[in-house]
């Protein structure tokens, strides 16, 4: 375990392929892992996976406290630090958001741990290092980050997609937990169901302690049936945990969009206007571009409600993150329906 | 290997003359194989030298028992009954037999048995404290069998059940991984198959064909539970071979089974006797709750239980089924029941009141339907379906109940572009102006839509190769079809009107079904209406006879998962959405 012997930084700066620097007076410092004790960039705390919402409290959600799903960190025995393992890793940023050292970086392909530098001192644990390492680890989390981890562009895009492609059918979990991960490290707390759970069949609740949200992820090419599932969940959450419906913000969450001929987005108009429900539509780029930027996305301030008539939550993504240049529209439909 | 006896195979014909036997010998704190063998004689459940009943029983009688035909049919039954854990024999007298708690359950529920039965056959397991059999593999044989066909490709064939399941031990996931290392060796070419069941065989030291014979139940019960179909596949051998192939249910059966935890025999003996009974609690509350039994008395006990086991379970689904498990005296001990230990016939089984079977009311609403209806001259549809019935009721005299099961059973296998415009024509039978949906015109999310001038209903259809069981998704369905028809106005309809849901059999997940229609309700104001193949017949062939259209006003209101009142009544009675009786296995 390390321990900085540098000044405390007020601002963490991130640049792609390269390590993070900070500044200490006139110095100019990398970024560098100290190996956590309980690793931020690898799990969760019990306590973040905990909503603030005491209705839900009992909720059967999945405990599982990995920050990667696809297990691209990974640290062996012996070594001082954690390491990404290149060809699991997607490029999403999850890990560099939760380390508090800014250690974590792209190299445009996948996360790097930049550690070695000789401000960072190894000890051994004992109760004062521990004590001063947890201090420091609190102060550095203070710390504002800007730059970005990668640039929201059409490559990022393509590493990001090309590789989950290869890990989307690993475990029937993943696109859940990862999607949690991401709705965590923008500024919520999510929790997701345990599979096999028959009776409560809710992707995703996301609560960023003044809204409660509700999402279906949807990875594999079955997005019309998230519509109908948002009202299940809705339906459930009203009459079993006694949530009143407008309490309730639902999103669905993909992969990419549909074409602008699709269904879903007329289905989605059609609930608006019938039931007054309005499902708001993000996918997992767009989610990633906010957090490649180091952005925050509280679901209280996302507003992404998108039909056939405007398929679109470009503006609502640049609300949140003013600095993102977003690329244009593309096959791929991240953004709008694609082409 | 793994031998299953085979007195019969056919699911409802097990239950049947497990009802008659549990009817007629309920009373008995133990009976015996000759008390079996009377009832069978006197139900006519079995023959011998060409008689039934008492002559047959007389003829079949031989000194030496073990050539009494009616005598070995019923030890067979006893046997399949012991291994399904209805029934249990006593630990010192093998011959002498008594119902289980379990047993009870499947003789007294009022609607069908099916998903109970499901439950029974994941609950095999081997070793056990009940069954004492040749061989000495350990198995969950039919989970395992699930589990593995959906690692391989969602298809596996009887001889691969053989050689790779009923030999071979599965408790671990290394041995289970070896089970299909070994089917996916053999597929490389059939010879290979071939040749592994002759040494399996030749070990065994009996004939292939009897190796096969101790299959029939497996496959049978495979099939009758909706997991797999027969069919032909040509990719995974060097030839076209006869598979069984999952289907949807079974596949997302497999998927739960692979998150489930299964607890077996050595798990069982290796906790502390406070977990073994809470084992044996949340094992067998599980199972009936999977089985769409009404478990909330049950809630608070399986928590503290399941807290209990947290080390053991990890908040997962448990696969246990005590009486298929463990010694029958210790799951009545840890479920409160108290039972005779005598062996005089004259006590009954104890039974606490939290144990009689509940069914959840909520999400059914009771449509009392027509007695005698008067006959009207309505004029019948030139449809086929209609004529047909018309004929079964005037020419051959069938009873609405025995055109139901005529036809129910011909439906079995039919897809979309059969059964969509057979469900339209019932419809239209009753009395409704319903048609099918054009295919490729997507804004018409339902399948059918029954037209009304200002209450028309949309109707979701999924036809038995598309799921053999109402689903919730098929629910969730029904409430996106009245979304779209309120909002596109494509049809008038209103709030009150219901948008259905029909399907081949009822939904499996019955509760969760009635529970999820009861929310959409409460907080949407969307009734919907869940209509299985059978009752719906029912319907159309009163329909039929009465020459009227009395049912439409009732199902345009329904609210709730049909299903018909009482199986005898039920040829003058035919109750939609009403209580939870399922005619084809209600054998009262």
């Amino acid at each position: 375990m390390g321990i900085y012997v540098t000044c405390i930084p007020g601002v963490i700066s991130h640049e792609v392929n390269n390590p993070s620097t900070f500044e200490c007076g006139e110095t100019l410092h990398l970024a560098s892992c100290v190996g956590c004790l309980n690793p931020p960039c690898m799990y969760f705390s019990e306590d973040e996976l905990k909503l603030s919402d005491k209705r839900l409290k009992n909720f059967p959600s999945d405990v599982d406290r990995s920050v990667c799903p696809l297990g691209a960190i990974t640290w062996e025995s012996g070594d001082k630090v954690p390491k990404v393992v290149g060809e699991k890793c997607i490029n999403c940023g999850i890990c560099a958001r939760r380390c508090p050292f800014g250690a974590i970086y792209s190299n445009g392909n996948s996360a790097v741990i930049h550690s070695g530098e000789k401000e960072v001192d190894f000890r051994s644990i004992s109760q004062h290092t521990e004590e001063v390492h947890y201090k420091q680890m609190g102060k550095f989390k203070d710390c504002s980050h800007v730059g970005r981890f990668l640039e929201v562009n059409e490559d990022s895009f393509d590493v990001l997609y090309g590789k989950l492609s290869h890990f989307q059918n690993t475990s029937p979990q993943m696109p859940n937990l990862i999607v949690r991960n991401l709705l965590m490290v923008v500024g919520n707390k999510c929790i997701i169901s345990r599979r096999g759970m028959v009776y409560i069949r809710i992707d995703a609740i996301i609560d960023d302690g003044s809204v409660l949200g509700i999402a279906e992820v949807e990875f594999n090419n079955e997005l019309l049936d998230a519509p109908r599932a948002i009202l299940d969940d809705i339906a459930v959450l009203s009459s079993r945990y006694e949530i009143g419906r407008n309490e309730i913000k639902p999103f669905v969450i993909s992969l990419a969009f549909p074409n602008i001929r699709s269904e879903y987005w007329q289905v989605i108009q059609d609930i608006s206007k019938v039931l007054d429900v309005e499902i708001h539509s993000l996918t997992f780029g767009a989610l990633c571009s906010i957090n490649w930027l180091f952005g925050n996305a509280r679901i209280s301030d996302i507003q992404c409600y998108a039909d056939k008539d405007n398929p679109s939550i470009r503006q609502g993504i640049k609300a949140l993150c003013p600095q993102c240049e977003l690329p244009g529209p593309d096959s791929r439909g991240i953004f709008e329906p694609g082409k | 290997m793994i031998r299953f006896p085979n007195p019969v195979s056919e699911k409802r014909e097990i239950i049947r003359v497990f009802r008659i036997l549990h009817q007629n010998l309920k009373d008995m704190s133990w009976f015996e194989i000759d008390h079996m063998s009377a009832v069978f004689a006197e139900f006519s459940l079995a023959a011998s030298s060409g008689y039934i009943g008492a002559e047959a029983l007389a003829r079949s009688t031989r000194k030496d028992r073990s050539l009494d035909p009616i005598y070995n049919q019923a030890k067979m039954y006893a046997e399949m009954f012991r291994i399904l854990g209805w029934m249990v024999s006593d630990s010192e007298k093998a011959l002498l037999y008594r119902f289980t708690l379990l047993g009870r359950y499947i003789a007294n529920i009022n609607s069908d048995a099916t998903m109970i039965y499901e439950q029974c056959v994941l609950g095999i397991n081997y070793p056990n404290e009940l069954l004492s059999v040749k061989g000495n593999e350990s198995s969950r044989v039919f989970s395992t069998i699930l589990r593995a066909a959906n690692n391989l490709g969602g298809c596996i064939s009887r001889d691969e059940i053989i050689v790779a399941v009923l030999n071979r031990n599965d408790d671990n996931p290394t041995l289970f991984n070896e089970i299909i290392d070994v089917i996916k060796r053999l597929r490389v070419g059939i010879s290979y198959l071939s040749n592994e069941l002759k040494s399996t065989a030749d070990r065994l030291g009996i004939q292939t064909n009897t190796m096969k014979n101790y299959t029939r139940f497996v496959v049978s019960a495979m099939k009758s539970c909706g997991w797999f179909e027969e069919s032909e596949q040509s990719m995974f051998y060097d030839k076209r071979v006869k598979m069984l192939k999952l289907t949807a249910y079974g596949q997302n059966r497999a998927r739960e089974l692979d998150d489930a935890v299964d607890m077996r025999l050595t798990h069982f003996k290796s906790l502390s006797p406070n977990e073994q009974d809470a084992l044996i609690r949340l094992g067998f509350y599980s199972m009936l709750h999977r089985a769409g039994f009404d478990t909330t008395s049950f809630i608070d006990q399986m928590t503290i239980d399941r807290n209990l086991l947290s080390t053991e379970i990890h908040d997962r689904e448990v696969i246990f089924s005590p009486y298929q498990t463990v010694r029958p005296e210790i799951v009545d001990r840890a479920l409160g029941i108290s039972q005779s230990k005598n062996h005089e016939n004259k006590t009954q089984l104890g039974l606490p009141n939290e144990h009689e079977f509940q069914d959840s009311s909520k999400g059914k609403a009771v449509i009392e339907l027509i007695h005698n209806l008067p006959r009207r001259d309505l004029e019948l549809p030139d449809l086929a379906i209609g004529k047909e019935i018309d004929c079964l009721i005037n020419k051959s005299g069938l009873t609405d109940k025995q055109i139901a099961d005529k036809m129910f059973n011909q439906y079995g296998e039919a897809d979309i572009n059969i059964f969509y415009p057979l469900i339209a024509d019932l419809f239209t039978v009753i009395g409704f102006d319903c048609k099918v949906s054009r295919k490729g015109v997507n804004s018409e999310r339902w399948d059918a839509i029954a037209v009304d001038q200002t209450q028309s209903i949309p109707i979701e259809i999924k036809s038995p190769r598309e799921e053999a069981y109402i689903s919730i998704k098929a629910v969730r369905q029904a409430v996106e079809n009245k979304v779209v028809l309120l909002s596109r106005e494509s049809y008038k309809t209103d709030w009150e009107t219901t948008s259905l849901v029909v399907g081949y059999n009822p939904p499996n997940a019955r509760a969760e079904v009635s529970n999820l229609i009861v929310d959409f309700k409460k907080t949407f104001r969307v009734i919907i209406g869940v209509i299985d193949f059978y009752s719906l017949l029912l319907i159309a062939s009163s329909s039929v006879r009465s020459g009227s259209n009395s049912y439409v006003e009732k199902i345009r209101k329904l609210e709730g998962v049909i299903s018909v009142e009482d199986a005898r009544a039920e040829e003058k009675k035919v109750c939609g959405n009403i209580r939870n009786l399922y005619p084809r296995s209600h054998f009262t």
